[in-house]
């Protein structure tokens, strides 16, 4: 947890059409450290993570990944480091059926067949598509699509994910697939990078989050401590999550004094306010 | 995307012009350069043509890109044209089959000059005319309106398909694969993983577009109105007379032998 996994100094970047993305960014991210990056479209999110997997090189500055230059390595070696979930799904899916989709990253990186078969069995359950692995995923419904790149990019295995709105386009179900199977990823000591504009997706699934604006970091900290500032997040243009706005409108008719940004958070704090605790009426 | 997506809104005399006044003017231009064998009368043409292009005042980057993608098309040309003429003398190089004589060398140069002040002519048309204008211009010079709005969506959405295959070739990279290494047959199976996704969002995309504009009543009332029209000033008009004038004058002299250039 404590060794440096991406180091980021004086990171600047600009598009061949002269907009400046990255103003200097410096920053250290641990191994299994639970990240959200946040911020406004265009605040230079994306092009910052596609630093991290070697698809940018930086106009100035150095990152590097587990002690390596990120631009250096080879496409195949990146991708055995660093996974990438992109926004949308199509950008990806080629395959003639869901098991040769999950398979393809595994075979760039030189995985052996029972390897191969074993991860793409485990995602796939992960998952919830199973039933899918011989239907063509192009034909899939768009949240089915999206559930396919996810277990595609997680067989991979990779130290570093990155994940680009995971989320999006899914349903209540398809939603809790992809955060159970987020979150296990965290559990199994892989560091990870949610980028999202959902606040209540970064409480659940991040420790620590960075705010990004106009390509510069402005803030970097706790999760739950950010989330629960609403001042300071429409600082940076961000609104908490409904439960934090709703616990600050009451909280000093309630006494609350523990920082929410989780429902479970509230329900706590609602039951320290209970006569008995909270206790009454639970069983 | 260089070679659509760069319309740059300035105030030039240019840009003031009716887009018919352009588009016939880049057709006619197309027609003429095919008459002039002159080298000397070629390459006033291009320069002439350059400084039509620089009076736009539209910055060099815009269009350089556009420019380097002709020049190229036009080295290859030039390298490949002795390969089939051959006719004349001295031979300047002999090479198995490849045997560049000076008159062919000249022609290759000609057919080269021409490509660009042809591009030079359609490039100043589409640096300096907003789409709803060209394609104005084209239905009022009699193009059926389904031609007219076709050529709108493909002006509008080429620049984001290209970028969607950019952003497809980032998604594979992302995954490991490698689609600039190895020989041209490994690179060409490369391609399929950028390929397939790319046709896939572009069917969805004519799909979702076709279903928008079905939806919002396209074909449905065959007497269209406009809520931005285009009129032809008097200036318009003398133009287009001078334009046509001079081009008809170029070829009916070329043709009858009166003027050789």
């Amino acid at each position: 947890m404590n060794q440096s996994h991406v180091s980021i100094s004086g990171l600047k970047f600009s598009y061949p059409d002269g907009t400046q993305a990255i103003r200097g960014v410096d920053l250290e991210i641990r191994h299994g450290e639970r990240i959200g990056l946040a911020g406004e479209n265009g605040s230079g999110k994306t092009t910052l993570c596609k630093h991290m997997n070697g698809l940018l090189s930086p106009s100035a500055g150095r990152i590097l990944v587990d002690g390596r230059e990120a631009s250096s390595l080879g496409a195949s070696e990146i991708a055995a480091k660093v996974g990438y979930l992109f926004q949308n799904p199509d950008h990806q899916l080629f395959c003639s059926t869901v098991r040769e989709e999950v398979e393809f990253g595994l075979r760039n990186i030189g995985l052996g067949a029972d390897e191969i078969g074993r991860r793409v069995a485990r995602y796939l359950e992960m998952l919830g598509i199973s039933h899918l692995a011989e239907h063509p995923p192009l034909a899939l419904s768009l949240g089915l699509r999206r559930l396919v790149t996810v277990a595609s990019v997680l067989a991979m295995e990779q130290e570093l994910l990155i994940l680009d709105e995971p989320i999006a386009w899914l349903d209540a179900k398809q939603k809790a697939s992809v955060v159970g199977a987020i979150r296990q990823a965290g559990t199994e000591g892989r560091t990870t990078v949610v980028i999202s504009h959902n606040m209540k997706l970064m409480a659940e699934l991040t420790d620590r989050l960075i705010v990004m604006t106009g390509g510069s970091i402005r803030l970097d900290g706790k999760t739950k401590d950010i989330l629960s500032d609403p001042a300071a997040m429409a600082s940076v243009g961000l609104v908490s999550p409904p439960v934090t706005l709703l616990a600050e409108s009451i909280k000093d008719a309630l006494h609350f004094t523990r920082r929410i940004d989780t429902n479970e958070d509230f329900v706590s704090a609602l039951r320290e306010r209970m006569p008995g605790g909270g206790t009454r009426g639970t069983g | 995307m260089a070679l659509v997506d760069i319309y740059v809104p300035k105030k030039s005399p240019l840009h003031g012009v009716d887009p018919r006044v352009k588009i016939i003017s880049a057709v006619l231009l197309t027609v003429v350069c095919f008459f002039i064998t002159d080298l000397v009368v070629l390459l006033s043409l291009l320069l002439y043509m350059q400084i039509l292009v620089w009076s736009t005042g539209v910055n060099l980057k815009t269009y350089s890109s556009s420019f380097w993608l002709v020049a190229r098309f036009s080295i290859i040309l030039m390298i490949v044209w002795p390969f089939f003429d051959q006719v004349g003398q001295p031979i300047l190089l002999d090479l198995w089959i490849y045997k560049p004589t000076l008159p062919a060398v000249l022609r290759a140069l000609a057919i080269a000059m021409r490509i660009f002040i042809i591009a030079s002519g359609w490039l100043i048309l589409l640096l300096t005319t907003r789409h709803g204008q060209l394609v104005r211009g084209f239905v009022k010079l009699g193009l059926p309106y389904d031609f007219g709005i076709s050529l709108s969506i493909a002006l509008r959405y080429l620049p984001n398909f290209l970028g969607t295959i950019d952003q497809i070739k980032e998604a594979q990279a992302s995954r490991g694969l490698e689609s600039s290494r190895g020989n041209f047959v490994k690179r060409a199976r490369n391609m399929i993983p950028v390929l397939i996704p790319t046709f896939a969002i572009a069917f969805r995309a004519i799909e979702g577009l076709s279903e928008a504009l079905h939806s919002r009543g396209y074909g449905a009332n065959p007497a269209r109105t406009y809520y931005r029209d285009i009129n032809m000033t008097v200036y318009d008009s003398i133009a287009v007379a001078l334009i046509v004038s001079v081009a008809a004058l170029a070829v009916v002299s070329k043709v009858l032998g009166i003027a050789d250039f």
